[in-house]
């Protein structure tokens, strides 16, 4: 087990390796030369070098990318131009909010998404199933961002009930937070709970399909134990795989949805360092996040070895 | 954007049919309720994309700006927006725009994911360079990796396909990697390889035709979640620009003043969900079909 | 005084639901198992044996099959119509199923001392420590070396003959009354074959449980049952005790069965085969459902289907020719 992890672990260095290289290139994708656009239009010549130097665009390609290592190394991660602040310290102020969306989002999302798949799953063909799949069909297709703006006007702009916009933090009046919360949390939820479901209801469909559900019928279990039990831990494996993607639905939804409701989150940060071409903020943000996800993928691997008896002592 | 990760872990390898059976999966799949109504919402809105300045007769950037504002009604069916435009032809352009963006990323992530999928299971020192990349890029939020890029390349058409494709090659060249890895070891591939056949044809005319089916369910919800995404990105501003019309992009100019023309917000995004709808029904029909394993009722 | 059946299967008619509507699986199956019965069920894939086992315990998923006549009676029950948790009572404690396949029968993600203890728990009320000690016993009994670590392990981690030893110790946990085991030994190699027959064959004797063992190989049914059904095409054709069966068939089929089998001694001549198939169950025959494929076949035959028969007090016959008085030889 304990060999298996450091297998996990090490066929991780080469991906960390790699998303770095990846986000260092982010600056070489601009057309034409970085400082220019990232000085704008306006800018005189002498801005144009002064850019240029701050962010060490004159050194050469390859001495470029070892600079971007070692200050990797050192825990720097780039500073904003718009902000004047490390990326970390942005990203750091703005942690909660965006933390408290996609955790609220998630911690919705799970147990309705398991349930009413495997609801349908158990129920199919009949109008429990198609009633089902048809909502969560409609969760996957309609964008978030505009049923989100149509919720707004709705229950903000008609109903007055939630707020349109702004977030209060948690520390402040924890009921205004949650109430600031409940409408954004609720549509980046949308998505996830029907892929959630879809993804369940299959899983739970091949698994009933099976032949140790005959087995456990067979014994004399109850559908309760049978289904809750034997086909359920089964489904699960396949649901915790999902985990590590709901999480980065999550994440790539709340760029929107913070957007949308005005937020202070990440997202909303990256949105705007994108307007206004402050390029190494981007760059840190995503370099960060490509980061945090290697560390999710690699978790929920482990978790998946710990759901699947099947995969762990090989 | 993610559904395909995870069709990617569930899919089967059904080997080529044998001409009569692939008739009769034919045949079923056009019997398939999903499919029949989601191949209907596709194609009519493909219609109406293809002619979109037919239907109408008017310029989407023609301004009237006496007849701003004015809800749905004879001479604007759809409204008018803020300019005075015709908020019908500009939906209808927009879906030329978004149609097309979801379609050629669909089709470029499958083309490039089939190459590194097949190239990964063929041969095996590329393998773990292709799928350390693949693992890498797959590390980003969809949206985030299509951001940057966007950003980067420049807000177009262009960057936007371009940074989409880039986002959903690692679903696709892991699902095609899957099933060439089983298929690779079927009898009647080690036969050709016992027989000489070279690897290229041996990935050409064997492995790929069989790894095929699963790629092609991938690449119809490849291009559901390109149009949401493509959608999302010009909302965001870093997409397709004003004047040209996409339907996101109307959906954020709409939003300024969403009180008053409520119209303009409305129908883009019911194309946007028609669009994904449709393709997720039409998705989820071949699946059924051609994934028997997955058969979902 | 005959001793009341322990199961009574009446007239069973099973049909199943496929794009052309209802088939009919078997049809008219009627037969006893006794207490103690060591009953074996041959026929060729398609015959219909699975479908009689799985009816017997109700076990067809329910919207695509039903039960157009027919009972089967336990404990002065229809198990076809009694409600679920009666049902539930008996599977697993009275009468246990041991299934073809152990590898795909068992839950791959819950441990084997997890998998036995279930019905234990469930129908003797035992803790889990109690369960888990009995199951440790009951592998012992099955004849598994290392009872004590094997029983947290996982079946992936088995072979195939162990796998179907916990199949076999699962279904005898709560010490059943009958025991059907659907071709348990199928799936596994020749010896190992043997030596799951062997165990089936003492614990019948300590625990005095009845047996029925449904399998397509001729041999394993020699080597087992003491009685023998045979199916043809979703219907019983002969029933007769296994000598009986084996050395004087009076069933056309069965006398086919016999001819296919390969001699020990004997020359190299041709297997003998059968010709042609089985039908499709809803292909339309008139009369005798093997009567396409009979060398001995008559007009009367094709004129009405044959009634099973009893020749003698322990051999049934369904050929209309062979249970004449005047054809009888």
């Amino acid at each position: 087990m304990a060999r298996l992890t450091l297998m996990k672990l090490l066929q991780a260095v080469p991906v960390i390796l790699i998303v770095s290289v990846l986000a260092f290139l982010l600056m070489s994708l601009l057309p034409g030369d970085p400082a220019v656009v990232i000085a704008g239009d306006q800018a005189s010549p002498e801005a144009i070098e002064q850019v240029r130097r701050n962010l060490g665009l004159d050194r050469p390609f390859l001495e470029q990318l070892g600079i971007w290592f070692l200050h990797l190394a050192q825990g720097q991660f780039g500073s904003s131009l718009m902000l004047n602040q490390t990326v970390l310290s942005a990203m750091g102020e703005r942690l909660p909010v965006t933390l408290s969306l996609a955790g609220l989002s998630i911690a919705v999302t799970l147990p309705i998404g398991i349930l009413v798949g495997s609801l349908a799953a158990y129920f199919r063909q009949t109008w429990v199933d198609s009633l089902i799949m048809g909502v969560a069909l409609l969760g996957v297709s309609i964008p978030g961002f505009w049923i989100a703006i149509l919720s707004v006007m709705v229950f903000s702009v008609f109903l007055g009930w939630l707020p349109s916009s702004g977030y209060v933090p948690l520390g402040q009046a924890p009921a205004l937070w949650l109430q600031s919360l409940v409408l954004p949390a609720i549509m980046l939820s949308l998505f996830q709970i029907g892929f959630l479901a879809r993804m369940t209801r299959s899983a739970m469909l091949d698994v009933l399909s099976q032949d140790f559900i005959r087995t456990a019928r067979s014994k004399g279990l109850s559908e309760w134990t049978t289904v809750g039990k034997h086909a359920f831990r089964n489904a699960l494996i396949l649901v915790i795989t999902t985990m590590g993607i709901l999480l980065s639905t999550a994440l790539g939804g709340s760029v929107v949805i913070e957007q949308v409701f005005a937020l202070p989150g990440i997202g909303r940060l990256v949105v705007q360092g994108i307007l206004a071409r402050d390029y190494p903020l981007v760059q840190g943000v995503m370099l960060i996040y490509g980061f945090v996800f290697v560390a999710i993928n690699l978790a929920v691997d482990l978790l998946y070895t710990v759901a699947d008896p099947r995969v762990r002592y090989d | 954007m993610t559904e395909l990760a995870l069709d990617s872990g569930q899919a089967a390898v059904s080997p080529v049919l044998a001409p009569r059976r692939r008739f009769m999966a034919l045949r079923r799949l056009v019997a398939h309720r999903s499919f029949q109504i989601g191949l209907c919402l596709v194609l009519v809105l493909a219609v109406a994309a293809i002619f979109a300045p037919f239907i109408t007769g008017i310029d989407p950037s023609a301004m009237k700006v006496r007849l701003r504002f004015k809800p749905p009604s004879e001479t604007f069916l759809f409204g008018s927006d803020s300019f005075g435009r015709d908020v019908l032809t500009r939906v209808l352009y927009g879906a030329r725009v978004s149609l097309w963006i979801g379609l050629v990323v669909a089709m470029l992530s499958g083309l490039c994911g089939a190459l590194i999928g097949v190239l990964a299971a063929q041969f095996r020192s590329l393998d773990a360079l292709l799928m350390r990349l693949m693992d890498a890029l797959m590390s980003f939020p969809a949206i985030l990796l299509a951001l940057g890029i966007t950003a980067a390349l420049g807000p177009r058409m262009e960057s936007v396909i371009i940074a989409l494709t880039v986002a959903y090659v690692p679903a696709g060249a892991r699902i095609v990697r899957a099933s060439a890895l089983v298929v690779r070891e079927l009898d009647y591939v080690q036969a050709a390889r016992i027989a000489g056949a070279s690897d290229l044809r041996i990935m050409l005319r064997h492995i790929l035709p069989n790894s095929v089916s699963p790629l092609l369910v991938h690449m119809t919800f490849v291009f559901a979640y390109s149009i949401l995404a493509e959608a999302a990105l010009s909302f965001l501003g870093v997409g397709v620009q004003p004047p040209t019309p996409s339907w996101g992009n109307i959906i954020a100019e709409g939003r300024d003043y969403a009180t008053e023309a409520w119209w303009v917000m409305l129908f883009p995004g019911l194309g946007i969900s028609l669009a994904a709808l449709g393709l997720n029904l039409l998705g989820d029909g071949l699946r059924d079909v051609l994934d028997p394993r997955l058969k979902a009722g | 005084m005959i001793a009341a059946p322990l199961v009574s299967i009446e007239d069973l008619t099973v049909q199943f639901r496929t794009d052309r509507g209802w088939t009919t699986a078997i049809e008219g199956v009627s037969f006893d198992v006794a207490e103690g019965d060591c009953l074996g069920v041959v026929g060729e894939s398609g015959s219909g044996k699975s479908v009689t086992a799985l009816s017997m315990l109700r076990l067809h998923a329910r919207g695509t099959s039903r039960f157009a006549r027919g009972a089967v009676r336990y404990a002065g029950q229809d198990l076809l119509r009694a409600p679920e948790r009666n049902l539930r009572k008996i599977r697993g404690r009275d009468i246990a199923m041991v299934f073809q396949d152990p590898m795909s029968s068992l839950n791959p993600v819950l441990s084997i001392c997890d998998q036995i203890s279930e019905t234990l728990c469930l129908h003797q009320g035992m803790t889990r420590a109690g369960a888990r000690q009995r199951a440790i016993e009951l592998l012992d009994l099955v004849r598994i070396p290392d009872a004590a670590r094997r029983v947290d392990e996982y079946p992936h981690r088995l072979s195939g003959g162990m796998r179907q030893r916990v199949m076999i110790a699962m279904a005898i946990a709560c010490r059943p009354r009958l025991l059907i085991a659907d071709e348990p030994t199928t799936a596994l190699d020749v010896t190992i074959q043997a030596q799951i027959l062997e165990l089936l064959r003492d614990l019948r004797a300590e625990l005095g449980m009845a047996v029925m063992l449904i399998s397509h190989d001729l041999g394993v049914i020699a080597e087992f049952a003491k009685r023998v059904i045979v199916m043809y095409a979703g219907r019983i054709v002969e029933d007769a005790p296994v000598d009986v069966l084996f050395n004087a068939p009076r069933h056309p089929y069965t006398e086919g069965l016999m001819a296919s089998m390969p001699a020990l001694e004997g020359g190299t001549e041709r297997l003998y085969a059968i010709p042609g198939r089985i039908p499709d169950p809803d292909e339309p025959i008139a009369g005798c459902r093997f009567g396409p494929r009979c060398a001995h076949i008559k007009p009367i035959c094709q004129a009405a289907a044959p009634e099973l028969v009893a020749i003698d007090a322990t051999h049934r016959v369904r050929c209309t020719p062979r249970t004449r008085t005047s054809d009888m030889t």
